[in-house]
């Protein structure tokens, strides 16, 4: 059985080869043998350097919305989660499915994500990408448990008391160092302008140990990507600090799935569970005449 | 500051067409509610963001009330449906963060309704007055 890098490097030679496609999109090894970084191949010689394994987390499809890549045929390695945020980008008009070709990998799990380990959507649909690579051997596979609860953390906190939930939040908020790089590296928070981008911004800077900053930080966040989190868990990866910001986003995912139904972003078509409202659903706040 | 002398801050977002009329009543009707409340009106209630009602705490609110027309009454039909689908997740979000939600009120409050807008605003404030200062989402820069 063939080593899962080793078909990818055939398959993207193949591709750049025929012309099929302008670019290939993908991993290379990085610094050391446990750290990948995206590398774009541009020659079927540079195929060579690809590599897929348990280390390559990131979620590429974010590059395709920069400029440099448009007009140009890009083959896009995905696993099951960048594929759910490819198909929601996709259906958001932001990338036009012509423009990519997807190389859908059976994934192995990634070594430091806190999803894969209850993850139930490894591979993209064999139908929804245009060549699926199964029935390769990875180096290593992480076992997955199908009993195992998806992050107990949350209930845990919620049986905390208010006051240890906000000191335990404050612990973690207090690390946070407004780097950004968890919306960097979030496939789904992909607005052209971003609202923390401004200039001289007046709720927000580079002041420490100021907590409502923080929290406005991470609210607002966590709000814009509230019903469309693919769960692919890089926002708590990529963070220098460790601050468990996944637990955030998926709070509101479970929110949204007891109030209004289970909504799998990238999975489920389009409307998005926030992006719109009718008068059929539940009223929180109280009926006519009642005080 | 002792609890008696203690007067919370309450910012009230008011929808244009139903809650701003019912407190513009209310002040006709010379029905009388307590001063604590700053009444910002918006379009909608729907207006109303995460980034507003925590933009109101950091600058010094110790509540955030949130009014606009009963459900099915909105003047663009769906605001209202959009605002009560958003400040529910918002008021779990705080809770998980440790923030009280019951600092944040959000009420369908009509154009005629002017005694239940009284009624709110006194019910809200002495709610706050129990609950006392809140300092958890100041903005320090903001302390007088």
């Amino acid at each position: 059985m063939r080593e899962i890098g080793e078909v990818l490097r055939g398959v993207a030679s193949k591709l750049l080869n025929s012309g099929e496609v302008d670019l290939v999109l993908g991993y290379t090894r990085g610094e050391s043998s446990h750290v990948s970084v995206p590398y774009v191949a541009t020659s079927p010689e540079e195929t060579g350097n690809l590599c897929f394994d348990g280390t390559s987390s990131m979620a590429l499809s974010k590059y395709l919305l920069q400029d440099n890549f448009a007009g140009k045929k890009t083959a896009l390695i995905v696993k099951g989660c960048d594929y759910r945020a490819v198909k929601l980008s996709i259906s958001e008009n932001r990338i036009e499915r012509g423009q990519v070709y997807l190389i859908g990998v059976d994934c192995p799990g990634m070594h430091q994500s806190p999803f894969c380990m209850s993850c139930e959507y490894k591979s993209p649909p064999a139908d929804a990408v245009d060549v699926l690579l199964t029935g390769v051997e990875a180096a290593t596979r992480l076992e997955v448990s199908s009993h195992r609860r998806a992050l107990p953390e949350i209930e845990a906190i919620e049986r905390m008391s208010e006051h240890d939930r906000f000191e335990y939040w404050k612990r973690q908020f207090n690390r946070c160092k407004h780097c950004y790089t968890c919306r960097n590296a979030c496939p789904v928070c992909t607005c052209r302008v971003c609202l923390f981008d401004r200039e001289n911004p007046e709720f927000i800077d580079a002041a420490k140990d100021q907590l409502a900053q923080h929290q406005f930080y991470h609210v607002i966040r966590a709000f814009h990507v509230a019903d469309r989190c693919v769960g692919c868990g890089e926002c708590a990866r990529v963070c220098p600090e460790g601050v468990p910001l996944h637990l955030l986003h998926q709070k509101l995912q479970r929110e949204l799935d007891k109030f209004y139904g289970r909504y799998r972003a990238g999975i489920d078509e389009l409307p998005t569970p926030l992006s719109h409202a009718h008068a059929h659903e539940p009223d929180f706040f109280g009926k006519v005449g009642k005080q | 500051m002792t609890q008696d002398s203690f007067e919370p801050k309450i910012v009230a977002f008011c929808c244009n067409w139903c809650s701003y009329a019912g407190a513009d009543l209310a002040g006709t009707g010379r029905l009388k509610y307590p001063e604590n409340i700053r009444i910002i009106r918006v379009p909608c209630s729907s207006r109303v963001d995460a980034a507003l009602v925590l933009r109101a705490f950091q600058n010094g609110a110790d509540g955030v009330m949130i009014a606009g027309c009963h459900p099915g009454d909105c003047h663009y039909d769906t605001g209202n449906y959009h605002t009560r689908k958003r400040m529910v997740l918002l008021k779990s979000l705080l809770e998980f963060i440790g923030l009280s939600s019951d600092r944040l009120l959000v009420k369908w409050i009509s154009g005629n309704e002017a005694d239940r807008f009284q009624v709110t605003v006194e019910r809200f404030t002495k709610e706050l007055k129990q609950m006392g200062a809140y300092e958890k989402a100041r903005d320090l820069r903001c302390a007088k």
